[in-house]
């Protein structure tokens, strides 16, 4: 209750959250009350704003609006999925390294400076292309290049707790490493990770727009906004606008995204928080 | 304290040291030069000091034996001469050969070469030359990705300085196409003896510019050259920008920066023409483009589903909706421009006469199908395959579209086990016998080329008959009648020819576009 | 201090063989024939045989990373399969555009963040504080392709006032470093402001105060210089997600540096030169690393004297 007090206190965070409530709304029931996204009317290719359309149509005469409405299912749930896989991949990595310590640790974090050591679109782009374009491929592209992160946060927070007199007194009753591991150093590093993973949900749509910007992610007619973007880039002289929607719904989105991240770090970093 | 900032601003010292050493690629720089002026007929042309050209991709190699990508097939056309050359019309035009006759053997061919030729580096040209250069393109080490062109060739013989012989090893009705063909391009033995590997560095020719220099990934330079035996060019300098982004080489056109550019949208044309400062050159290419229909797959087995599949979609719609215009139906399994081209029939857009043959096969409920595609691959391919989605669903053919990065899809397509594919072919030599054999002859299959699996036993017979027989006439007749059967047995679904278009600015003369997606700067003049 | 020098040498050597091993393995598992590629859309299948034998593509994996391996220690990056053109050469010839690009984005991004987070920090919670925030928001929230097209479309489509391809002089500059730069002031601006808050509210600043000291020296002589460890930290951090994010920029504005050019040699299956892009791109990222880590242990005397 506390948390929600605090919170509700923090202008931006209250922003933030208002944003993505109003975002999901759009999102969910949007598409209910929209003409279909794929509908082509290629009588009516590019046509500007107006009340039938509200953001004008694109190239092959689709409303954009559906699209961005409907895009938005795509990029939302893209960039949880890749941020839940990436915590998955980077909490396994994170706790083996930093509980067992040893050649564990030396190992898996040789695995994650490597993995740090490529340009993020390039790893993500690499693994694509080996998998295969889909919207799958592009959430698991975009999750392993976040999990080296994820495994050095946990570590770190793992390094720090394994000492403390509440696990030796956990170890001592016979509480096997698993348990340890899930039950009590995990619940007790949540705040770091909840930070990071929300931060990081915004950073993943990025890397995701930026993905399906290059041309690779999910096939058509889908409507994503990174690939939106993208088709846009040709049609600058036709119809300004095309390019201009999708960029500001991402922009908007990830706005939403960070101020409700930076909120809980406000709250959960004990150092940030005297600043308050 | 004072210690770490002077540390630091060592550290960014030497950052901006390392960044700016190495080649400094600052722009165009060219010196003003005097322009000399030259009688050409009645009009005084002044030597234009150079003419800016913007290519959508790097070039690979300048040795034409090694080279595979159009783009810079464009570029050695203007550093290579080759026995023969094409015109606007594809006809056989002389080039460093000025007579060649044909015995009655059909099989032996024997070139009359120009004297007086020199190569770029000055050595001279003569049957030497040629017999050295043919069978450096054919030798295992080159490993030449376009030796299927001169695979017909068993024998060169130098019969005197300037005569040379070529002898075939079946009598092949495109063998002066295939001679025009860049990979003929005649290259000087010195240099190669010369450079050895690093011959890429240091092409040359006898064509009508000379290399200059290469910035890998930014400009290629060409000058011309002063002892083309065909008069100097009237450009003293070519220089080709690498500009991959569509847009940015029409914008740039736009600006005046460049003077020439290649492959625009066809939303940018329109645009372009109407500023009146810039003229669009748009003509049909040997490019057509398809869908493959794979034979082996259950329903298109059935000839009525194929036909089906033709009839549901609307090529006037698509070219207009997603082309601008820049494009045109099909009618029949190659380009107008391409030897051997004989109009045979459209299929006309009819919804009804769709589902009647489908429900005729047996699918009056419906179809379903996967269309995989390349990305960026051909022009608007991605909204091509979207727009006849929307059709064929109309016809109650349910299809699924599957994107592939190209580069994936070929080794996907060696498999065999598609079901349709959108694919351009452009017959390398301008004729039929590459537009049709490699495509649709049953010894073709995958891995190879006739990605619709398609075997019918006559046109086997008559693609051979094409592909070996001199006599133009009886070659015409053959293919006239292997297109009618294909066109109506529809191994493919028949989309349109390409266009393409270059934009010169007003003042630019004497670009010559061949149809093989070649452009020529011999004539170029500026006014 | 030599032996942290030495040890975090070490790791970078490590970790950079590993990066050439994992492209090595990623590349080849990656579908497409490179003598394909290569041969192109209509060459026989003897023809690409016999290309793909001379490239020497038909030796078995291990053989051909073995020769890769070996080629590296003797800084032999292999050749281009396209052009035959030494990668070494390739890479040299792309290399410096990229740093200069990184270099000048690097530029705008602290001439644009450090003032705008010392501003939001002096200024605290009143209205330059929070529009400099929300302005570093929007700039961290902003995909940078979005915002290069919106640059694009303003600058040059609009009024025609700068070039935004390929590199003509100094004024080709500005866009590509804006769009880059831009993302980077907003982190740095958010650190600095952090940073500074820590450090504005240390008692040696009221004593600064308290001794009558200009407020300008204050901020400036002060407590800049005590918050210099984040925001070098953070600058670092920056110039590592720059150089990633610069694989897209130089594709919009047709910039002749390494991030096109992988993307290019990816696109045609050019296995050398993807691999070379990546090493020098993972070594300039390892260096980076090095420099601030070892800027980090400089400054913080914390490190220094342990």
């Amino acid at each position: 209750m506390k948390i929600i007090k605090k919170i509700l206190h923090n202008p931006s965070a209250v922003a933030g959250l208002v944003l993505l409530l109003f975002i999901c709304l759009c999102v969910t029931i949007g598409p209910l009350f929209t003409p279909s996204v794929t509908d082509q009317n290629l009588l009516n290719q590019f046509a500007s704003s107006s009340a039938e359309h509200p953001m004008g149509t694109d190239e092959f005469g689709r409303d954009v609006f559906a699209r961005i409405v409907m895009g938005g299912r795509y990029t939302l749930i893209s960039g949880i999925v890749s941020v839940i896989l990436g915590l998955a991949v980077g909490i396994i990595m994170g706790a083996a390294s930093g509980y067992y310590g040893g050649a564990c640790d030396y190992i898996i974090m040789m695995i994650c400076d490597i993995m740090l050591a490529f340009p993020s679109v390039i790893l993500a782009m690499a693994i694509t292309i080996v998998l295969g374009s889909s919207m799958f491929t592009l959430m698991v592209a975009v999750g392993i290049s976040s999990s080296p992160i994820f495994a050095r946060l946990v570590r770190a927070q793992f390094m720090s707790l394994r000492d403390a007199t509440f696990v030796e007194a956990t170890r001592l009753s016979g509480a096997s490493d698993l348990r340890i591991i899930f039950c009590h150093l995990l619940p007790n590093s949540m705040g770091p990770i909840l930070i990071q993973g929300t931060l990081r949900i915004g950073s993943s749509i990025l890397l995701a727009a930026t993905l399906s910007f290059l041309g690779l992610g999910v096939q058509p007619p889908t409507p994503e906004w990174g690939s939106m973007l993208n088709s846009a880039r040709q049609y600058m002289w036709e119809s300004p606008m095309l390019g201009v929607w999708p960029g500001l719904a991402i922009t908007v989105t990830v706005i939403a995204i960070n101020l409700i991240g930076d909120a809980l770090r406000d709250y959960l970093d004990p150092r940030t928080r005297s600043l308050l | 304290m004072k210690k770490i900032f002077v540390l630091t601003a060592v550290v960014i010292a030497s950052l901006l040291c390392v960044a700016s050493c190495g080649s400094s690629q600052t722009g165009q720089s060219t010196e003003a030069q005097q322009p000399a002026e030259i009688q050409q007929g009645d009009a005084q042309i002044q030597v234009a000091d150079q003419l800016v050209i913007l290519i959508g991709a790097n070039a690979s190699t300048f040795d034409p034996h090694k080279c595979s990508d159009s783009n810079t097939e464009m570029l050695n056309k203007n550093i290579y001469s080759g026995l023969v050359q094409f015109d606007k019309e594809l006809s056989i035009l002389p080039d460093l050969a000025y007579e060649w006759l044909l015995a009655d053997d059909d099989l032996t061919w024997t070139f009359r070469l120009r004297e007086g030729v020199t190569f770029h580096d000055g050595s001279a040209f003569n049957a030497q030359s040629v017999k050295f250069s043919f069978e450096r393109a054919l030798a295992e080490e080159t490993a030449s990705p376009r030796r299927y062109v001169l695979e017909s060739i068993s024998e060169i013989n130098v019969l005197s300085d300037y005569e040379v012989q070529i002898v075939t090893s079946y009598p092949n009705g495109a063998f002066l196409q295939q001679m025009a063909h860049p990979v003929a391009g005649i290259v000087s033995q010195a240099a190669v003896d010369a450079y050895g590997e690093d011959y890429v560095s240091h092409p040359t020719g006898c064509g009508p510019f000379k290399f200059v220099e290469w910035s890998v990934g930014e400009r290629v330079v060409l000058e011309r050259n002063m002892n083309y035996y065909n008069g100097a060019p009237m450009v003293e300098k070519l220089i080709f920008n690498v500009v991959p982004d569509d847009t940015t080489r029409s914008l740039l056109m736009q600006s005046g920066e460049a003077d020439v550019a290649l492959r625009l949208p066809s939303s940018d044309v329109q645009r372009l023409e109407k500023t009146g400062l810039i003229n669009v050159i748009s003509d049909n290419s040997v490019m057509t483009m398809f869908v493959a229909m794979n034979g082996t797959k259950p329903a298109l087995d059935d000839v009525r589903v194929r036909q089906a599949m033709n009839y549901a979609i609307d090529k006037e719609a698509i070219i207009s909706q997603a082309l601008n215009g820049m494009a045109t139906v099909a009618d029949c399994p190659m380009s107008p421009v391409t030897w051997g081209y004989n109009s045979i029939f459209t299929y006309e857009h009819n919804v009804e006469k769709a589902k009647a043959l489908l429900a005729e096969a047996g699918y009056a409920d419906g179809l379903e199908l996967t269309l995989q595609t390349a990305v960026g691959r051909y022009l608007q391919d991605v909204q091509v395959c979207q727009i006849m989605q929307e059709m064929w669903a109309k016809a109650g053919i349910t299809v699924h579209i599957e994107q592939w990065e190209y580069q994936a899809l070929q080794s996907e397509m060696k498999k065999g086990e598609f079901d349709m594919l959108l694919l351009g072919w452009s017959p390398s030599t301008g004729e039929a016998n590459q537009a049709l054999y490699p495509t649709l002859h049953s010894s073709q299959w995958p891995p190879n080329y006739n990605r619709a699996h398609y075997a019918n036993e006559t046109v086997d017979s008559l693609l051979l008959k094409g592909q070996q027989t001199i006599d133009p006439d009886e070659r015409m007749a053959a293919y006239k009648e292997a297109e009618t059967i294909i066109m109506d047995e529809a191994p493919w679904v028949f989309l349109y020819y390409v266009q393409d278009a270059i934009a010169t600015g007003s003042n630019v003369e004497g670009v010559i576009v061949l149809p093989t997606e070649h452009i020529l700067f011999k004539d170029v003049f500026i006014k | 201090m030599l032996k942290y020098f030495l040890k975090k040498l070490g790791m970078v050597l490590i970790v950079l063989i590993g990066a050439a091993t994992c492209s090595f393995v990623v590349l080849h598992a990656i579908p497409g024939d490179t003598a394909q590629a290569i041969a192109g859309p209509q060459a026989t299948m003897e023809d690409v045989e016999r290309l793909r034998a001379s490239m020497g593509l038909d030796k078995p994996l291990t053989e051909q990373y073995k020769s890769y391996i070996i080629g590296l220690c003797h800084g032999n990056l292999g050749f281009s399969y396209h052009n035959g053109k030494p990668v070494w050469d390739l890479v040299a010839a792309a290399w410096p555009n990229t740093m200069r690009l990184a270099l000048s984005s690097m530029l705008v991004a602290i001439l644009l963040g450090i003032p705008l987070g010392v501003l939001a920090a002096v200024k605290r919670g009143r209205v330059a504080d929070t529009i400099s925030m929300v302005i570093a928001f929007i700039g961290i929230s902003m995909p940078s392709f979005w915002l290069a097209l919106l640059l694009i479309l303003l600058f040059c489509v609009n009024l025609n006032l700068v070039p935004f391809y390929g590199i003509q002089g100094w004024q080709s500059y500005i866009l590509p470093s804006v769009t880059l730069g831009v993302h980077a002031a907003a982190s740095i601006a958010r650190m600095t402001r952090t940073g500074m808050l820590e450090v504005l509210g240390q008692d040696y600043i009221r004593t600064a105060r308290g001794k009558g000291l200009q407020e300008s020296r204050v901020v400036f002589l002060h407590a800049l210089r005590n918050a210099a460890i984040s925001i070098v930290t953070i600058i670092g951090l920056q110039f590592g997600i720059l150089l990633g994010g610069q694989v897209v920029t130089e594709t919009i504005f047709s910039w002749p540096g390494i991030g096109r050019m992988i993307v290019d040699a990816l696109n045609s299956r050019d296995l050398q030169i993807v691999q070379g892009g990546i090493l020098i791109l993972a070594c300039t990222f390892a260096v980076i690393n090095l420099l601030t880590d070892l800027l980090y242990g400089i400054l913080d005397p914390r490190i220094r004297y342990n």
